[in-house]
């Protein structure tokens, strides 16, 4: 019998799935009629400059918020198996409805100052999220990843300061706003969205998080808030059109497929070889839009954000099964105990390989080949999209003959059954979208009328692409253990994992040490008492190198940005049409 | 000699909980003295001065002293230097930050990762989990890290740089553009 937290989740997670139906109903009939709807709130018009406020209604702010809003109904309803026996249920309710709030609010707003409200929203909430479990690592991960993503919201503050007070500010995402500055505004859009998509150099927070409850990585880390920063790059495409940062951007993507693929080779946490396909799925949908194709890379998105979450759910429950173990080499589960489970999978593993005709395949396809129709690709962007995808195959591959006992290595270890009624009312809808969501939506999110006209050759290619990364998995299950030595750093994130911020906080705690040596020997032949005393506790401070001096060191760079950018403002004046 | 009897005390707790009051002792011949006057700010008790170390230890048996009041054998035991910074006989202990003690050990304090009666470091709060571990020994140093990415990363540059200027073109045919001196495309005759 469920406790009454636990309905809270119930209650919750079926509001969501019902709101994700509407949406997704809204977001047929937008896309079918191709009309948008913008909703404009104006106020405070004879007091100072006109506040406005703006929400807009379109075949792809539907498609996605209703993804949004049936993950996080999903995600609600397993939770309550999940973390069944969760004390603060509610805290945990209630966390995940900001973010859901946040996510909405970033998802329906077409201009800047909205997108940034919930872009912040968005970024407190994952932090809250990843540190939920108040053990030492979930810290470390959390403040990995908020300090991240607050570089990100320093660019996209200087965005807002800049466009802020320009005529057109609230609609600036659509097309034929008149809306252009250039420069400056690029950039944090372009910043933004790459430490909030974590694409190369800010990679490392991704895997990390996962230290996350599974229901908060099936939510957040695979789905919604990393695919933001892209959501943001293809609403602002108008703006961003002839701009040389989408070469720039087509590099850094490229790197991040590359080095997750080959990261998530050699990875024996469940949860982060999950994590690492995600990074390296971002790669591809990046590549997508650094290449113009925003439908491509929208519709993978949305298909990705189903059978992702799928994938890590069905993660918790072996996890589950595991007793709580995450590592390969010690889980090896009777496939035969467990039909169903097994089953699905199978069903999300093939879907992210692209195996005909899952939703992961007609997405994909679609992406591969819309990308290939351009007046001209650089064959070097060709082959990487190539290699990333037969890279997919193969960590798919080892990942489900490591789980489902095709390779032997362990004991099984199974104490939970398949009888929780809310794990599988959770995997109903994801499931049925893996399995036909991209068959039923291609019609929606793809151009209507579009032809993809492509050579034999290079569909013959992309037809190779499963066959292939099938041959070369086996070849990886049967030479695992060679290949794992002979990776070295190129199997663990570039070293970006021991690049991110341990060295300028161990400076910190090397000043921290011998701050008594400081404090004592050399203020006292230079300055007063007072000077000492002071210089004393701001370096125990810095020495610490507590959370709180994080947030400091933090705010002084958003404090001194937003007088710069409005001093720019003040300066520049308002923009007309 | 008079002889005194414990009055009846008035206690009660003020709103944070703690015990206020007054407690008092009452001489046969009449006379009441006040012993003590307890209020919300001596909680909790001060315990500073019970825990400050002792002095540098100068002989031997002060050094076996200390090393059993720490907890420490006198072979472990190596204090602070005596150069006035006040550290007295407080044990000098090896950095061994939480991250580099296992995690699986069945600790007496798990949070501290720490057993009863061992002594902490003077910076223990500078050797949390959730600090930077200076006692952990990555297989690579932070140079060689860094050299990998960026050594990849150039690569990487290179790679597309180079093979990069191989564009593709979708596959077409030449432009049918009539004009003087041009090749014939079409000759509107009939067949």
């Amino acid at each position: 019998m469920l406790k009454l937290p636990n309905w809270s989740g119930v209650m919750w997670g079926s509001l969501l799935l019902v709101s994700g139906f509407l949406l997704m109903a809204g977001g047929l009939s937008c896309a079918g009629n191709h009309e948008s709807v913008v909703l404009l709130w104006e106020g405070f018009s004879q007091i100072c400059h006109p506040l406005g406020f703006c929400l807009l209604v379109d075949s792809e702010s539907c498609f996605f918020g209703s993804t949004v809003c049936l993950i996080a109904g999903s995600v609600m309803l397993f939770s309550v198996y999940y973390m069944s026996s969760e004390k603060f249920f509610y805290r945990f309710v209630g966390i995940i409805l900001v973010f859901v709030s946040s996510m909405v609010l970033l998802i329906f707003s077409p201009g800047l100052l909205s997108v940034f409200i919930g872009w912040d929203g968005l970024g407190v909430t994952s932090f809250l999220l990843v540190i939920y479990f108040f053990s030492d690592k979930s810290l470390n991960a959390g403040l990995l990843t908020l300090l991240t993503n607050r570089l990100g919201d320093i660019f996209l503050l200087l965005s807002v300061s800049v466009a802020w007070g320009s005529f057109g500010a609230e609609l600036s995402s659509l097309e034929g706003s008149g809306f252009s500055l250039g420069g400056v505004w690029l950039l944090g859009i372009f910043a933004a969205s790459l430490t909030k998509s974590a694409q190369v150099p800010f990679s490392a927070w991704l895997p990390a998080a996962m230290a996350a409850p599974t229901p908060v990585s099936a939510l957040v880390h695979s789905s919604t808030l990393v695919t933001a920063g892209l959501y943001l790059l293809i609403r602002f495409s108008s703006g961003l059109s002839n701009s040389e940062f989408w070469s720039w951007g087509l590099f850094i993507s490229s790197c991040t497929l590359v080095m997750a693929s080959f990261s998530s080779l050699v990875e024996y946490d469940m949860k982060k070889i999950v994590a690492l396909s995600t990074l390296s799925q971002l790669g591809l949908m990046g590549m997508a839009v650094s290449m113009q194709s925003m439908s491509g890379a929208f519709f993978h998105l949305i298909m990705h954000a189903y059978f992702k979450a799928l994938l890590f759910m069905i993660m918790g429950y072996w996890i589950h099964q595991c007793s709580g173990y995450q590592d390969l080499r010690i889980s090896s589960i009777s496939s035969q105990e467990f039909n169903l489970s097994s089953t699905l999978t199978l069903l999300a593993l093939s879907s992210l390989s692209g195996v005909p005709f899952l939703s992961g395949f007609i997405s994909k396809d679609y992406l591969l080949e819309s990308s290939s129709m351009l007046s001209s690709v650089s064959s070097v962007s060709g082959l990487l999209m190539v290699v990333g995808c037969m890279l997919t195959v193969m960590y798919s591959g080892r990942l489900l003959t490591s789980l489902l006992g095709f390779k032997w290595s362990g004991e099984p270890v199974c104490n939970w059954s398949e009888n929780s009624w809310a794990f599988w009312s959770s995997l109903l809808v994801l499931s049925m979208l893996s399995l036909v969501g991209g068959w039923w939506l291609s019609g929606y999110l793809s151009p209507l009328g579009s032809v993809l006209l492509i050579p034999k050759e290079i569909k013959f290619v992309f037809s190779m692409i499963v066959l292939g990364g099938m041959i070369l998995s086996w070849g990886l299950c049967r030479w695992e253990s060679s290949l794992t030595g002979s990776l070295g750093l190129l199997g663990s994130l570039w070293g970006l994992s021991f690049l991110s911020f341990p060295s300028l906080a161990k400076s910190a705690l090397y000043v921290g040490m011998s701050s008594r040596e400081v404090e004592d020997l050399w203020l006292p032949l230079m300055s007063s008492g007072w000077v000492q005393a002071s210089f004393g506790e701001f370096s125990s401070s810095i020495g610490s190198s507590s959370m709180k001096n994080y947030s400091l060191f933090s705010n002084l760079p958003i404090l001194g940005l937003s007088t710069f950018s409005g001093f720019c403002w003040f300066y520049t004046g308002q923009f007309t049409l | 000699m008079s002889t005194w009897s414990l009055l009846a005390k008035q206690t009660g707790k003020n709103m944070m909980g703690l015990r206020t009051g007054m407690w008092a002792l009452r001489a046969r011949s009449g006379g009441i003295m006040v012993t003590s006057v307890r209020t919300a700010a001596d909680r909790p008790d001060p315990w500073n001065y019970l825990w400050q170390p002792g002095p540098y230890p100068r002989t031997q048996e002060e050094r076996e002293a200390a090393a059993k009041k720490y907890g420490l054998i006198v072979e472990d035991y190596k204090p602070y230097p005596d150069d006035g910074r006040g550290l007295g006989d407080y044990p000098n202990l090896p950095v061994r930050c939480m991250d580099s003690k296992p995690g699986q050990y069945n600790w007496d304090i798990p949070e501290e990762k720490r057993n009863f009666g061992e002594p902490l470091h003077m910076n223990f709060h500078l050797m949390l989990a959730s600090r930077p571990s200076l006692s952990v020994r990555p297989r690579y140093t932070q140079f060689q890290y860094l050299r990998w990415f960026l050594g990849l990363i150039s690569f990487f540059t290179l790679f597309q740089l180079i093979a990069g200027e191989y564009e593709w073109f979708h596959p077409f045919s030449e432009r049918q553009t009539p004009g003087p001196y041009k090749k014939k495309f079409y000759s509107f005759e009939l067949e």
